[in-house]
């Protein structure tokens, strides 16, 4: 079952092998980061996988897709967990694009499906079932309070990170899969 | 290897004839291929994309010529453990796994 999963993956990379990402030129420099996860994918331990997807322009940069390393009890939870290491890469994008004279002077934007975990970000009141998130993942609130970060709502259909948490319908996986800048090699080199 | 990029003609040019004079280097024009990355630069602008490592992973595993699908799963597929199935190939699995983590890494 597993292996012919993966070979379903090769197969699908044969149709793929001579796509590739565009970078073009004269986009304005303005990093965007999306944010999403499943709920408890994984049906052996329940745990869930998150992804970010960091954009300059039309153009993805830096993406991950990764099972997270707890279980977690609500989506909100899910996907602040998300959020957190979403803004760890961040910060880290903006120092780089800051040696390279490209400062952010405004807060990087992060858009998130999940309108009650940017709540959870801006509103400091422990609730109850958000009582045991880790002190660790707290950190948001201080970035989005030093103009770091700011969390935005987006709608679940224009959330660019689907792609890499989720198996997707054709239709969707093929739209998304344009948005992040990929097309198919057509270009003659200078 | 180094890389070196630049907006200023001029400057860039002069780099490059001090570097070469005074190391022993050759120059390869524009980077084609870097960390496993080909890379070409176009009117449009950069395109990026991994064609050589991802066809010969097809070769290696005798996929070249197999049919093509155009999303990598099927949707509403669950993992999980076949019993009653007989075992597989485990090490040629482990390597389909390895190539496509390798794969991805470089992106």
């Amino acid at each position: 079952m597993h292996l012919s999963a993966i070979k379903r993956i090769l197969r699908y990379l044969k149709g793929i092998s001579s796509y590739g990402i565009l970078y073009r030129k004269g986009e304005e420099v303005k990093l965007t980061g999306w944010s999403d996860s499943d709920y408890a994918g994984d049906v052996d331990d329940r745990k869930s996988t998150s992804g970010y997807v960091f954009m300059i322009g039309d153009s993805a940069i830096a993406w991950s897709s990764k099972k997270q390393p707890i279980v977690t009890l609500s989506t909100t939870e899910v996907e602040y967990v998300a959020i957190a290491s979403c803004s760890c890469q961040g910060i880290w994008l903006r120092r780089i694009l800051h040696h390279l004279n490209e400062e952010q002077k405004k807060a990087t934007i992060i858009q998130c499906d999940n309108s009650s975990s940017i709540k959870l970000s801006k509103n400091p009141v422990m609730h109850g079932r958000c009582k045991h998130i880790d002190v660790r993942f707290h950190f948001l609130r201080d970035l989005a309070k030093d103009g770091i970060m700011e969390l935005k709502h987006c709608n679940s259909q224009d959330q660019l990170a689907d792609i890499i948490t989720k198996p997707l319908k054709l239709e969707a996986f093929c739209k998304l899969r344009v948005e992040l800048g990929i097309v198919e090699d057509s270009f003659d080199s200078r | 290897m180094t890389l070196s990029t630049g907006d200023d003609s001029e400057m860039f040019d002069s780099f490059k004839h001090s570097m070469q004079r005074n190391f022993a280097m050759t120059n390869l024009g524009k980077m084609r291929y870097f960390l496993g990355v080909e890379v070409k630069q176009c009117n449009e602008g950069i395109f990026i994309s991994q064609h050589k490592y991802s066809t010969e992973i097809l070769e290696r595993f005798g996929m070249e010529n197999c049919n093509m699908v155009c999303n990598p799963i099927v949707t509403g597929s669950k993992l999980v453990k076949d019993e009653n199935a007989r075992a597989t190939d485990a090490s040629k699995y482990k390597q389909m796994v390895g190539c496509i983590c390798l794969l991805l890494k470089e992106s």
